[in-house]
C-alpha cells in the first residue's frame, strides 16, 4: 500500500508544538512544584508522543534525542534522579535543541548546532540514574539499565530491539514445561538449523484464546503464506462432549509440517500475539533426524495418535498448492463450527452460532448466505444477558450511533486561510445587511421593521462569533515570558519572581502571534534593566527579589497588557542626554518627567550603559511602538524613579474590524483610524502659514504642525481647498502630528476592513477599503503610510522656533477658552470626534 | 459488508495516520482521541478491530481494553495497541488486558497493515 505520509506532516508538526509548548509549561513548573507528579507525567507524556509519532514520519533526528531525552525523564519518574536546577536547565537546553530540530524538520533550517553537547549533557545524566540502586530497587533498576542504557542515537533502534527481546525473556515464565510456551521464545537452537526446510509446528490455543480476538485460522493462513503445507493435522482429542462443551472455548490443537525457505524468527513472528497460556512447538525437521526438543516428551506425539482420519499428504507425493490445503482447513473447520452450531442449538433456537469459532469459519468459506451476520449478531453470548434478543439491540444501537453525533468533544484544526474568508463573508454579510436596512427604511412599512431589527441583530451576534473564532488565549506568549525571565534572571544573577495574570485572556490570533516579539523585547527590558542586582535593592531597602508582572485584560473593546516591574524605574536624565545628544531636544527644552520617559519610544534612543546580548541596543522600543501600531494598538510607560516602571500596552481585539472616522471630499468618502484621531478644527486664516513659501503649516493651541491637503494628495477635483471653509483633522503617526484637510466630518463607524493589497495592490497612504453601509466603497487612510507622501518637512527646530515666536501671543498653554469652545458648539455632531483614550480636550478652532 | 475499525490515539497526526491506513484498506472508521472518547464512540457500534494507543490523557489504552473487554460485544474483537520500544514490558500489561497484539512505533502502513492482517482478515 503506498501511502504518502507527508500528509500528516502538517498535522505532526502542529501536535509537536503543542507538546513542546507542554513541555515548557510543565518544566517551569517543575522546580517550584516538585512533588507535582503529574508535570513530570505530562512531560514525558509530551516527549513520549513526538517519540513515537515522529519515528512513524521519518523525522529520525527528532525521534532519536527524544528518545535520550525520554530515558531521562523515566529516570526522573522512577526517582532514580531527582530534580535539581542543573537538571532543569540541562531540559530547558533539550527542549531548545528538541523545538530546533522540529523547526529543522518543517521548514528545513539548520538542526540546532548545540545537539551533541547536550546528547552527551544528557547522557552523562542519565549514566547517574543507571547507577545501580541498593537493595528493595535493585530489580528495577536493573531492569531501567537493560532499557536505558545511554546509547548514541544513531544506534538506539538496533540496540533497543535487542533489549526489548532481552526485557521480555526475563518477563516471560519459561518454567521446566516440556514445550516452548512464550509466543515470541527464541528456543536456543543453533542458526544452522534455520537452514532447515521443513518445520514441524504444533499450536495448542489457550482455552480462552478466542477471548483476545485471535483466530488460529489466521495464524494458519500466515503460516501457508510462508511456504507450503506438507500436512495440516488437527487435534480434536481435547474437545469435550457435546453437552460440556463451551462453544466460546478453544478445545483444538494443530500440528502442521511446513516447507519453507523462512527462518525460525519468520515463523516465530506469526505467532508473536499467541499468549504464554498457550502450546506452541515449531521443529526444524532435518533431513533425517528427530531434534531434541521434539523427542523430549513432545506432546504432539500424542496428540497426533489421536488425530481425525485426515490424510496426512507428503511433499513428494502430491505437491497440493498452499491454496488448496488452506482450503481444506477451511472445510475443516467450516466443518466442526456447522458441528458445533448444531450442537450448541438448544439454548437460543433464534440465534445460530453463538461462536466467534463459527463466526470466522463462516466468513472464511464460500459465502454462506446470512451467516456472517447473524453469526457475530449472537457472538455476544446470550447467556449472560439471555433476555436480550438480537432484534431490539439494533434499533438501540443505530439510536446510540445518532446520539453520538453531536457528542464530539475534539478540536479542529482548521486551515487559518479558510477560516479568514468565512469571516470575511460574514463581514460581507454585515455590510450586505446594513445596505438591505437602508434601503429598506425608505420604503418599508412600520411593521417590518422588527423583523428586520431581529436580522440585523441576529447578522451582528454571527459577525461577533465569527470573530471569536480567531480568538485564542494569551497564554502561550506569557508562557514564553515565563522562560526567558527565567533564563534571563540565572544568567543575570539577579532573583525574579515572574507572575502572570489574565493568561485565558483571548485576542485575535494574528495579533497573539505578532504582540509576542514587542512583550519579549520589553520583558528583557524589564529584567535587564529594570530590575537590579539583589545587593542593590537590598541596600535601596527592598526585598532582595525583584517581581515582574505581566497582566492582561480586556476593557472596553481592548486589550490591555500591562507589564510591571518593582525595579530602579526608567533613568531620566539618562534619557534626557541621551536625547539631546541625539538632537532629539534641545538644551532649552523643558520636559516633564512624563514626556522624558516618552522618550524612549523615539528611534534611535537607547539608554542601556553598556551594550548586553540581552536586550540590545539601538533597535529598542521604537520598533516595538512600531510593531503594536502596525497591530492598531498603541504603548506607554510609565516610571517612578527607584520604585519600578510598567508599560501598558493596548491593542484591539481584532484587525478585521476598526473603528474609524468617516471624512468626505467632495463625492468621495475615507476612512481615518480614530486611534490616530486627535481632534477636529476648523483653522482660523492667520494660523495657517507657510515655510519657506512651500510648506504649509497649521498652528493649533501653540503646536505648530504640518497641513496635508488630502484633496491634493488624492488628486480630487472640486473638494474644499481653503481650509477655513473645510475642516482639519489632526492625527498622529507617532512621529509627529500633522492635519488633514477635508470637506466635512461624516462620523464615526465601525468598519469591516479589507484588503486593499491581496485585492488590488499596494498603494501608498491607504490602508484598505471597506463597503460603507450604503454600498459605496471608502478608502481606509494608512496615517504612517501618508506621512512617506506629504511634502517633506524636516521640520527644523530653529525654523519652528522662529514660527512660535510669531505666534508666541496665540499659543496656549491652558486647555481651550470656554468661550471659544462655546463659540464652536454650532458645529455639526459628527466633527466632536475625539479620541477617547487622549486626554487632549475637544477643541475647535473658529 | 464493509468493516469497521476504532482507532484511539491523542495523538492526532498518528490517529489521520492509522485511520487513513486503514480507510484505505477498506474500514469505516470511527476515533476517539483519549481512551474515554473512544469508549463513548464506540458505544452501540460494532467493531472488527481497535487500535489503540496506550499512553493517553484521561484514560489510557490499557483501561480503554479492559472497559472494552467489559462489554460482550468487544469479547472478540481484536484490539491492536500501539507500542513504543521501551515499553517491552507493557506489552505483558496489554495482554492481560485483553489485548489481542501489538504494533511497535515507528511503523508504516505497510507494517500497520501487514499486523492488521494478523488479526482481521
Amino acid at each position: 500500500m503506498q501511502i504518502d505520509l507527508s500528509a500528516f506532516h502538517a498535522a505532526f508538526f502542529d501536535e509537536a508544538h503543542d507538546h513542546l509548548e507542554t513541555m515548557e509549561a510543565s518544566l517551569l513548573r517543575i522546580e517550584s512544584e516538585a512533588d507535582d507528579e503529574e508535570l513530570l507525567n505530562e512531560i514525558f507524556r509530551a516527549a513520549h508522543s513526538i517519540k513515537g509519532a515522529s519515528g512513524t514520519f521519518g523525522f529520525h533526528d527528532i525521534g532519536n534525542f527524544t528518545h535520550v531525552l525520554e530515558n531521562l525523564l523515566d529516570h526522573l519518574r522512577q526517582g532514580n534522579l531527582a530534580v535539581n536546577s542543573d537538571l532543569v536547565g540541562a531540559l530547558f537546553e533539550s527542549l531548545d535543541v528538541l523545538t530546533g530540530l522540529v523547526a529543522a524538520a518543517q521548514d528545513g533550517s539548520d538542526i540546532p548546532e548545540n545537539i551533541d553537547q547536550v546528547v552527551q549533557r544528557l547522557h552523562a545524566i542519565n549514566a547517574d540514574g543507571d547507577a545501580p540502586e541498593p537493595a528493595a530497587v535493585q530489580s528495577e533498576a536493573a531492569d531501567c539499565e537493560t532499557n536505558e542504557s545511554p546509547t548514541p542515537p544513531a544506534a538506539s533502534e538496533t540496540n533497543s530491539k535487542s533489549m526489548e527481546q532481552a526485557s521480555e525473556s526475563g518477563a516471560d515464565p519459561t518454567g521446566g514445561q516440556p514445550v516452548e510456551t512464550a509466543a515470541n521464545e527464541q528456543p536456543p537452537q543453533s542458526e544452522s538449523q534455520d537452514d532447515a526446510k521443513r518445520w514441524k509446528i504444533f499450536l495448542r490455543p489457550a482455552t480462552d484464546y478466542f477471548q483476545f480476538g485471535q483466530d488460529a485460522l489466521l495464524l494458519l493462513r500466515e503460516l501457508a503464506e510462508l511456504g507450503r503445507f506438507e500436512s495440516v493435522e488437527l487435534h480434536q482429542d481435547e474437545l469435550p462432549p457435546f453437552d460440556k462443551l463451551e462453544p466460546e472455548s478453544c478445545h483444538l490443537a494443530w500440528t502442521v509440517i511446513l516447507q519453507t525457505n523462512a527462518d525460525q524468527e519468520t515463523i516465530q513472528d506469526v505467532f508473536m500475539f499467541l499468549d504464554d497460556d498457550s502450546q506452541l512447538t515449531i521443529t526444524p525437521l532435518g533431513q533425517s533426524t528427530l531434534t531434541e526438543s521434539e523427542s523430549v516428551g513432545d506432546p504432539t506425539r500424542d496428540a497426533v495418535a489421536q488425530t481425525t482420519p485426515e490424510p496426512t499428504t507428503t511433499a513428494s507425493e502430491t505437491e497440493p498448492s498452499t491454496e488448496t490445503i488452506a482450503e481444506d482447513i477451511n472445510e475443516q473447520l467450516e466443518q466442526l463450527s456447522a458441528d458445533l452450531t448444531t450442537a450448541s442449538d438448544k439454548p437460543e433456537p433464534a440465534t445460530t452460532a453463538p461462536s466467534p469459532l463459527a463466526e470466522s469459519t463462516a466468513n472464511a468459506a464460500e459465502p454462506s448466505a446470512s451467516q456472517p451476520t447473524t453469526a457475530s449478531e449472537a457472538a455476544t453470548p446470550a447467556q449472560a444477558t439471555p433476555a436480550k434478543p438480537a432484534a431490539k439491540a439494533k434499533p438501540a444501537a443505530a439510536k446510540n450511533e445518532a446520539a453520538l453525533g453531536g457528542r464530539s468533544r475534539e478540536t479542529i484544526r482548521v486551515d487559518r486561510d479558510r477560516l479568514d474568508k468565512l469571516i470575511n463573508q460574514i463581514g460581507e454579510l454585515v455590510i450586505g445587511a446594513s445596505m438591505v436596512e437602508q434601503d429598506w427604511c425608505k420604503v418599508a412599512a412600520a411593521e417590518t421593521t422588527t423583523s428586520m431589527n431581529q436580522l440585523g441583530k441576529i447578522v451582528r451576534d454571527l459577525q461577533e462569533m465569527s470573530l471569536s473564532l480567531r480568538m485564542v488565549p494569551i497564554a502561550a506568549t506569557f508562557q514564553k515570558m515565563t522562560r526567558i525571565v527565567r533564563d534571563l534572571s540565572n544568567k543575570l544573577g539577579k532573583k525574579i519572581n515572574f507572575e502572570s495574570i489574565g493568561e485565558e485572556t483571548e485576542l485575535d490570533k494574528t495579533v497573539v502571534d505578532s504582540i509576542g516579539d514587542p512583550l519579549i523585547h520589553m520583558i528583557r527590558n524589564s529584567v535587564d534593566h529594570g530590575i537590579e542586582s539583589p545587593e542593590e535593592r537590598i541596600a535601596a531597602g527592598k526585598p532582595a527579589e525583584g517581581t515582574v508582572t505581566v497582566h492582561a485584560y480586556h476593557q472596553g473593546g481592548n486589550i490591555y497588557i500591562r507589564l510591571t516591574d518593582d525595579g530602579k524605574g526608567l533613568n531620566v536624565e539618562a534619557i534626557r542626554k541621551k536625547a539631546l545628544s541625539q538632537g532629539v531636544i534641545s538644551e532649552g527644552d523643558e520636559l516633564s518627567h512624563q514626556e522624558i520617559c516618552d522618550l524612549i519610544f523615539h528611534p534611535g534612543l537607547s539608554t542601556a550603559e553598556k551594550i548586553s546580548d540581552v536586550s540590545g541596543r539601538g533597535v529598542g522600543m521604537d520598533v516595538v511602538r512600531r510593531n503594536i501600531a502596525e497591530l492598531k494598538g498603541s504603548v506607554g510607560v510609565h516610571s517612578e524613579p527607584g520604585k519600578g516602571s510598567t508599560i501598558t500596552v493596548r491593542l484591539p481585539l481584532t484587525l478585521a474590524i476598526m473603528d474609524g472616522l468617516t471624512v468626505r471630499l467632495n463625492q468621495d468618502v475615507y476612512i481615518i483610524p480614530l486611534l490616530s484621531v486627535i481632534e477636529s478644527f476648523r483653522p482660523g486664516p492667520s494660523d495657517v502659514k507657510r515655510l519657506a513659501g512651500k510648506v504649509e503649516v497649521v498652528q493649533v493651541r501653540g503646536e505648530v504642525v504640518p497641513l496635508v491637503r488630502l484633496h491634493r494628495l488624492f488628486g480630487i477635483d472640486g473638494a474644499v481647498s481653503d481650509p477655513t471653509d473645510g475642516l482639519l483633522v489632526l492625527v498622529d503617526d507617532h512621529e509627529g502630528k500633522f492635519a488633514l484637510l477635508v470637506d466635512d466630518l461624516l462620523g464615526q463607524q465601525q468598519v469591516v476592513t479589507k484588503n486593499l493589497e491581496a485585492n488590488f495592490q499596494k498603494v501608498v497612504g491607504v490602508a484598505g477599503a471597506t463597503i460603507l453601509g450604503d454600498g459605496r466603497i471608502a478608502l481606509i487612510l494608512d496615517i504612517a503610510g501618508l506621512t512617506a507622501l506629504k511634502p517633506a518637512l524636516p521640520m527644523p527646530s530653529e525654523e519652528a522656533e522662529q514660527l512660535s515666536e510669531i505666534t508666541e501671543t496665540q499659543a496656549v498653554d491652558h486647555p481651550a477658552n470656554p468661550d471659544e469652545s462655546l463659540a464652536t458648539s454650532t458645529e455639526p455632531d459628527e466633527s466632536t470626534t475625539n479620541n477617547p483614550e487622549r486626554s487632549t480636550p475637544q477643541h475647535t478652532w473658529a | 459488508m464493509s468493516k469497521s475499525a476504532l482507532v484511539v490515539d491523542d495523538s492526532t497526526s498518528m490517529r489521520q495516520m492509522v485511520s487513513f491506513t486503514l480507510g484505505q484498506a477498506g474500514f469505516d472508521i470511527t476515533e476517539g482521541s483519549n481512551g474515554q472518547e473512544g469508549l463513548d464512540n464506540s458505544k452501540g457500534k460494532k467493531f472488527d478491530l481497535v487500535v489503540t494507543d496506550l499512553n493517553m490523557p484521561v484514560m489510557d489504552g490499557l483501561t480503554l481494553i479492559r472497559n472494552l473487554r467489559q462489554d460482550p460485544s468487544f469479547k472478540a474483537v481484536p484490539i491492536l495497541m500501539l507500542t513504543t520500544e521501551s515499553q517491552a514490558s507493557r506489552k505483558q500489561e496489554g495482554k492481560t488486558a485483553g489485548a489481542t497484539g501489538w504494533i511497535v512505533k515507528p511503523f508504516n502502513p505497510t507494517q500497520l497493515i501487514q499486523v492488521v492482517n494478523k488479526v482481521v482478515r
